[in-house]
C-alpha cells in the first residue's frame, strides 16, 4: 500500500492516551484505521442526512448560476 | 432558541448561487437547525416561490423536482400568519411601497419574535425601519 508521511498535532491528553495503549509503532495503523472509520461514517451521515443532501443538491445536479436579479425575476415571474 | 424566518431569496439564493453570503449562511443555518440549536420559520408561501424560482431558472423538471422534494424534507417548520395578519400586511404594505408577497414573510418574524433574513436588497431596504430584519449580503 502506498502511504504518506504527514505531520500532525495532538491535545496533550490524546497524544498520551496513544502512546500508552498503542506505543509508538501502531500509532500509524491505528490513525489510519480510525480516520477510515470516520470517513465512512460521514459519508453514510451525509447520504441520509436531508440537510446534507439538499445541500449537496447544488454540485451534483450542476445548477446554474443566476444574478440576485434574476432569481427575483424568476420568484416573481407570472404574479404581473 | 433563536427563531429566524426565511424567505425564498435566501433558498434559492444558496441554490443558483446568485449570493455568496448564502451560499455560506444557509449551510450552516440548516445545520444548527437539524441540531434544535435554532428553529427555522416561514410561510405555506415558501414552497410556491421556491418552485416558482426553479420552474423559470432550470430547463430541466427532473432537476426541480428532485430539489423541490428534498426542499420539503428540511428543518423549516412552515407555521401559518396568525388572524387578522393580512389587514397588518396591507397597511405595512401600503406605508413601505412593498409587495404583500414580501410583507408577509416580515410579519411573520416580527408576530414570533423572530430575524426575517433575506437576500432581497430592495426590500430590506423599504422596511428594515421595521427591525426584525437581516439582510444576506
Amino acid at each position: 500500500m502506498n502511504t504518506q508521511r504527514l505531520t500532525i498535532s495532538l491535545p496533550n491528553h490524546l497524544y498520551d492516551q496513544l502512546m500508552s495503549n498503542f506505543g509508538r509503532g501502531q500509532i500509524s495503523q491505528f490513525i489510519s484505521e480510525a480516520t477510515e472509520k470516520l470517513i465512512i461514517s460521514k459519508k453514510i451521515e451525509a447520504k441520509i442526512n436531508p440537510v446534507e443532501e439538499f445541500l449537496n443538491l447544488k454540485k451534483e445536479l450542476d445548477l446554474p448560476k443566476l444574478t440576485a436579479k434574476q432569481v427575483k425575476q424568476a420568484i416573481n415571474k407570472g404574479r404581473t | 432558541m433563536k427563531t429566524v424566518a426565511l424567505d425564498a431569496s435566501v433558498v434559492l439564493g444558496y441554490l443558483l448561487e446568485s449570493n455568496k453570503y448564502a451560499v455560506n449562511k444557509l449551510p450552516t443555518l440548516l445545520r444548527q437547525a437539524d441540531k434544535k440549536q435554532i428553529k427555522i420559520i416561514s410561510l405555506p408561501l415558501l414552497s410556491i416561490e421556491v418552485a416558482n424560482g426553479l420552474r423559470f431558472s432550470l430547463k430541466s423538471p427532473q432537476k426541480a423536482q428532485v430539489i423541490l422534494g428534498k426542499f420539503a424534507q428540511l428543518p423549516i417548520k412552515i407555521v401559518d400568519l396568525p388572524k387578522n395578519s393580512m389587514e397588518n400586511s396591507l397597511q405595512l404594505a401600503y406605508e413601505n411601497e412593498t409587495t404583500i408577497y414580501d410583507t408577509v414573510y416580515h410579519l411573520l418574524a416580527i408576530a414570533h419574535n423572530a430575524t426575517l433574513l433575506t437576500c432581497d436588497k430592495q426590500y430590506w431596504h423599504s422596511a428594515k425601519h421595521l427591525n426584525h430584519i437581516e439582510l444576506i449580503g
